[in-house]
């Protein structure tokens, strides 16, 4: 064993340290600027055209300015490689809060491209999935330059509507458990644009029944802003890909847990009189619950405290006489009715698609009656189980 | 003085118990049992508290006997050297499986570009340091660790589970008992890790009884090893062909709202954790070091462990790619694994039992002579 | 050209006895001097002798009697004055020293905001009666020895008899006897002979230049070493958080205190591991950054010609050479050459793009930070470069597996019976009572426990503590 004296070990690392320092003084041997060799992306959107090209839109945040870029390859990781080629740097996913699905995405389309950036590692679990009206191309180049402005980029825009409004935004990871379940289907928002008139030339107001938000910007003329439109609207990703309506989707409101909360509609008929209710939806627990007993048994549970933003309109009647309990009774009768019948209607756009994961469920309360059973979702008995509190 | 005290004893037990399992280990499970990880997980668990308990045994009552003299005033000298001969081969594989882990999770997400046996080589400096060095070095270190590693993972708790749904877990069972068991002792190899406290036996400052003890914190490790382990199992457990070697738990964080804003904090949380697994390590280097030490000497011991250090880095240089190694361990190591790391403990109890018998035996023939 | 005489030589006779005083003309008292001569001019003693001189004419000097010669010219080159008396070997040696010092002021090490300021001088004698006033004991052991072939430097070695532990004084003192050197100047010059690892960076024995805080190390049971010519006082045995200690914490209210002593731990772990983190994060795990924060690195490092790890390395260089500077300009030069530094290599570069902004605020931070804890500050600087160089190469893991070697290293060393990283590594549980948080000193009853005293009891219970 070489036993070093002081003396030595000490001359030891002199040479050590001088050796770092000249290593370190030849430039092109040490690490470039990374960061200067990537392209940080924050928000990115995929398309496949009908020859099975891909197409890879992306928002960067370059300088300070956010810009657009684009690549297409046979397969993903071409078009990613494209990219990387076109803009001589390489993207870097890591910081990407949204990835935006082109209108013509296919199921299996969709599932092979977020299991592909899932498992090289590039992208977070936690990033937002949504769907766009068009091509994931066209809404990228359009969001980018509306939201330009905002300084914050399309994902924190997206993200503001998932936090605030009635909008279902699901992660990535989300998604893609509920497409390898038992289940195989999952739901994620639309987002598109839309033209409004302007007021005085200012941008529209916030708020609204449908939950838009806006990030606008004026067209030449004045008269008309186009703005971003985050709204109930849904895909549905199961053995196809469709839009579910509006009408049809506003259910999914009420039963998903992501949505915190947003407006709440209804119309109530009380003493010979139509009113039509808008209240804010302050606190929500939700369930859906499943089980075997005959048949398969779902119980959809909901419990709601809103605060009413109409107060004055009803006033009318307690002034007339009417106990405000009453009259409460009957506003959260309303609103029980119009939760229960759209949650009637989401569950039976569901038996085609269980975008709802109720076989899911079914399979963990009981997996031995799930591989007995047909399967077939029109065979079970549906239950609601509505709470409402109006404040 | 070469001892360690109660506290140390504890700490080193909580990062044992947490070690080696957070890396790979819950990935690799999943490719074969699926979502009853879960159940593979929690057999092998109890195994080690079982093994624990074993170890503590021997710790209280071995006195002053370090495990060369347990064994060889028990078993004699050329069979205790066996014994530890077999162990120290045992725990040179064990280490090479440990720091390929740490080596590939950091080329992985930091030096993707060159992914080289080369970033081994601090690694294996750092443990060619710590087999010079005494058993009491592991103790203290212990102790400045593990506040900054429980707190990591309390951080991490935070962040990462009230955004897990643990229904995904269910239901359990539906892969088969055949795959369960295939999945606990294909794995052997990165369990059984409490038999390293082996090395403290008789280097134990006034612990006796306390010793059982140890089995607390022990107890705490796993509650957060199976606490992170089943966020993965239930993320997971209906896509396993996502899982790569990346996604271990250090992805589950980014369930946090909004982590791509905030930037993904939990590299820096799992590096602070993995000076449990270097600390692990460095107490299988010290372990193997001090067995060769017993059986070979001080000199010869010492450049034995050099010289298996130096072999761990040749074989990473022949045994580049992962998938290979894991393939290796699990085929062929998990019987070895069973038998050196859940029976040493049982042949070190037995060395004491037989110790305890000659004693009395020895007594009552002084009796009666006199 | 005519020499001088370096040494003044005066015959006396009295009560019949004639006898020689010799005195270095430089370094004695002449006040002092004359009186010693009258005295022996006038002394009324029957049968003059070194006993009766010393007992009944020199009672009012300092004095001893010596038949040593080499200890005689010891004594007469550092300003004693020799008395011989005719046909009588050996010779008394009367201590008439005088020269001349600092006063005694706020050391510029220890600057406090309360409590004592006063501190030690080059003179070994004030400096040990300001010792002397703070413990008034019988216990106060004082040992002497001089060093040194051509200095004969006075070394004292103090300690209290009943606290500290005999071994580590008797290990002090062999070491100390063993050094065969010419000279010694300073207390550092003992230091590397003391330290258990003399070729370390780190801090192995404590120093100070209060004699509070040498008072209260030698009630802890610690051994403190003076030198003669020196303001700066050796303590031994040390452990490394004594660095982060500061009297003040001791006349401040304990919560106070505790959360000082936490900035300082903070601060000096930030100055030596953040520009390897920055680097690292920059090269190699940019990801962990938020993204604004990440695109203000970007914009700010935009154009800048050298890789991170270098753009770091060059601006701590950069402060390192504005430092050293600040301390060796001339004084009428110190503001202008600070204006300089500072805004002509750092703004300027900045904005010339040839250094990022980023990296002057983090190099700056840290260099900043290192001098919460001034003692410690030599070694964070050494350490601060090796992390950078480390992370800038290696990334996050090359910084986890430097720091492991650096505990090992750190958990590794020992002195005098004290580890170094006590009392958190091994754990001493009585001693975190004056650690990271620090207690109020009526809770404080027992001495520190890291290293070897022979009295571990402080104070007892009183009413007090019972409210």
């Amino acid at each position: 064993m070489i036993k070093l004296n002081r003396k030595h070990k000490n001359s030891l690392l002199v040479l050590f340290f001088t050796a770092m320092f000249i290593l370190i003084s030849l430039t092109p041997l040490v690490p470039g600027n990374e960061i200067e060799t990537r392209l940080m992306v924050n928000s990115v959107g995929f398309d496949v055209k009908e020859d099975g090209t891909v197409e890879v839109s992306a928002e960067t945040i370059n300088g300070g300015k956010n810009e657009f870029i684009h690549g297409e390859g046979r397969v993903l990781s071409d078009a990613l490689m494209n990219l990387n080629e076109r803009y001589g740097r390489k993207i870097e996913l890591g910081h990407c809060g949204l990835v935006v699905l082109g209108s013509d995405i296919t199921t299996p389309q969709a599932v092979a491209v977020m299991i592909n950036i899932l498992s090289d590692g590039m992208i977070n679990t936690g990033c937002s999935v949504v769907s766009a009206d068009v091509s994931a191309r066209e809404f990228m180049q359009s969001a980018v330059l509306l939201t330009k402005s905002t300084g914050g980029g399309v994902s924190e825009y997206v993200s503001y509507a998932d936090a605030y409004e009635s909008v279902t935004i699901p992660s990535i990871l989300e998604t893609m458990q509920s497409l390898s379940s038992k289940s195989g289907a999952a739901v994620v928002p639309i987002i598109g644009f839309r033209e409004k008139p302007s007021e005085d030339g200012k941008s529209g107001s916030i708020g609204g029944s449908d939950s838009t938000e806006q990030s606008g910007s004026q067209n030449d003329s004045g008269s008309k802003v186009t703005e971003i439109n985050p709204s109930v609207t849904v895909r549905v990703f199961g053995k196809e890909s469709y839009e579910l309506e509006e009408s049809d989707a506003r259910g999914l409101i009420w039963i998903t847990s992501r949505t915190k909360g947003g407006l709440a509609d209804a119309d109530m008929d009380f003493d010979g009189k139509r009113f039509e209710l808008s209240s804010v939806i302050e606190e929500k627990k939700q369930g859906i619950e499943a089980e075997f007993a005959d048949g398969p048994i779902v119980t959809f549970s909901v419990e709601a405290r809103l605060k009413f933003t109409q107060r004055y309109e009803l006033l009318d009647k307690v002034e007339e006489g009417h106990p405000i309990d009453e009259v409460l009774d009957n506003v959260n009768a309303a609103y029980e009715a119009r939760i229960t019948d759209d949650i009637k209607r989401v569950a039976e756009r569901s038996v085609k698609d269980d975008f709802l994961g109720i076989r899911t469920k079914l399979y963990r309360a009981d997996p031995k009656r799930y591989n007995e059973w047909s399967g077939d979702l029109s065979e079970a008995e549906y239950r609601f189980d509505i709470k409402v509190r109006v404040v | 003085m070469d001892k360690v005290n109660f506290r140390q004893l504890i700490c080193l037990t909580f990062l044992i118990a947490i070690a080696m399992k957070m890396f790979m280990l819950p990935v690799l499970m999943m490719r074969v049992s699926g979502r009853d990880s879960f159940i593979s997980l929690i057999i092998m668990l109890a195994i080690d508290f079982v093994s624990l308990f074993v170890v503590c045994v021997v710790l209280h009552l071995s006195e002053d006997k370090n495990i060369f003299e347990l064994l060889s005033s028990a078993f004699g000298s050329v069979a205790a050297k066996i014994i530890l001969i077999t162990v120290g081969l045992f725990y040179f594989i064990k280490l090479f499986m440990i720091l390929i882990d740490v080596r590939v999770f950091f080329s992985t997400s930091v030096f993707s570009s060159t992914m080289s046996p080369v970033h081994l080589i601090p690694l294996v400096l750092l443990m060619a340091y710590f087999a010079f060095k005494p058993l009491c070095t592991a103790g203290r270190i212990s102790e400045i660790i593990t506040p900054i590693v429980v707190v990591s993972m309390l951080l991490l708790c935070c962040m990462t589970l009230p955004e897990v749904d643990f229904s995904y877990l269910f239901p359990l069972g539906q892969e088969g008992v055949e795959k369960i068991a295939t999945s606990c002792y294909s794995f052997a190899l990165w369990f059984g890790d409490f038999s390293i406290l082996l090395a403290f036996t008789g280097k134990t400052a006034k612990t006796g009884k306390k010793a059982y003890f140890a089995l607390i914190p022990a107890l705490v490790g796993f509650v957060f090893l199976v606490v992170f382990s089943t966020t993965l199992f239930a993320s997971y457990g209906d896509m396993t062909e996502v899982l790569t070697y990346g996604h271990n738990i250090s992805n589950m964080t980014q369930y946090g709202a909004g982590s791509f804003k905030f930037g993904s904090i939990n590299t820096v949380i799992y590096t602070m954790w993995l000076s449990a697994v270097l600390l692990s390590a460095g107490l299988m280097t010290t372990f193997m070091s001090h067995t060769m030490t017993y059986v070979f000497g001080y000199k010869c011991g010492k450049l034995l462990t050099l010289a298996g250090l130096t072999g761990i880095f040749v074989l990473s240089l022949i045994f580049a790619e992962l998938n290979r190694v894991i393939e290796i361990m699990t085929a062929c190591f998990w019987l070895p694994s069973i038998i050196v790391q859940y029976s040493l403990p049982i042949i070190a109890v037995a060395a004491i039992a037989v110790n305890k018998f000659k004693e009395n035996k020895a007594y009552d023939k002084t009796e009666q002579k006199a | 050209m005519s020499t001088k005489s370096l040494y003044a030589k005066s015959d006396f006779s009295s009560c019949g006895v004639s006898g020689t005083a010799l005195a270095s003309v430089d370094l004695t008292d002449s006040e002092g001097l004359r009186d010693m001569l009258r005295a022996l001019k006038t002394a009324d003693v029957s049968d003059l002798d070194y006993d009766s001189l010393m007992s009944k004419v020199l009672v009012n000097f300092e004095h001893k009697f010596i038949d040593d010669g080499t200890e005689a010219v010891q004594g007469l080159m550092g300003g004693d004055a020799l008395v011989f008396l005719d046909k009588l070997d050996g010779c008394v040696l009367v201590n008439v020293r005088k020269y001349e010092t600092r006063s005694i002021a706020e050391p510029p090490t220890g600057g406090v905001t309360k409590g004592p300021r006063e501190g030690f001088i080059e003179n070994m004698k004030s400096n040990l009666s300001m010792i002397e006033r703070k413990l008034r004991t019988t216990e106060l052991k004082i040992e002497h020895m001089t060093i040194g072939r051509r200095t004969s430097t006075d070394i004292a070695i103090v300690s209290i008899d009943g606290i500290a532990d005999p071994e580590v004084i008797e290990r002090i003192k062999k070491r100390l006897k063993a050094i065969d050197i010419d000279g010694v100047l300073d207390t550092h010059y003992l230091q590397s002979y003391l330290e258990p690892r003399p070729y370390s960076i780190f801090n192995q024995i404590g120093t100070s230049e209060k004699p509070d805080i040498i008072a209260s190390k030698l009630l802890e049971g610690r051994v403190a070493v003076l030198c003669d010519g020196s303001p700066m006082v050796l303590t031994l045995p040390f452990v490394c958080f004594e660095d982060v200690q500061s009297s003040e914490d001791y006349y401040e209210r304990s919560t106070f205190a505790s959360f000082l002593r936490v900035v300082r731990v903070l601060a000096l772990m930030l100055g030596v591991f953040l520009p390897g983190f920055y680097v690292s994060l920059e090269i190699f795990h940019f990801s962990v950054l938020p993204l604004q924060l990440l695109l203000t690195v970007m914009n700010a490092t935009k154009g800048v010609p050298f890789p991170p790890l270098a753009e770091v390395l060059f601006v701590i260089f950069l402060f390192e050479i504005i430092r050293e500077a600040g301390i060796r300009m001339p004084q009428s030069m110190g503001l202008a050459m600070s204006v300089v530094g500072a805004l002509v290599l750092g703004d300027t570069a900045v904005k010339a793009g040839m250094i990022g902004s980023p990296a002057v605020m983090i190099v700056a931070l840290s260099s900043i930070a290192t001098y919460t804890v001034p003692n410690a500050a030599g070694a964070a600087a050494l350490l601060r470069v090796l992390f950078t160089i480390v992370g800038g190469l290696l990334g996050l893991y090359g910084l986890l597996v430097c720091g492991m070697i650096l505990m090992i290293y750190l958990v590794g060393m020992n002195g005098y019976g004290a580890p170094y990283l006590a009392p958190f590594a091994p754990n001493v549980s009585n001693d975190k009572k004056d650690g990271l948080l620090k207690t109020p000193v009526v809770d404080i009853m027992r001495r520190p426990e890291s290293f070897p005293n022979t009295d571990g009891i402080r104070q007892k219970g009183s009413e007090v503590n019972n409210g």
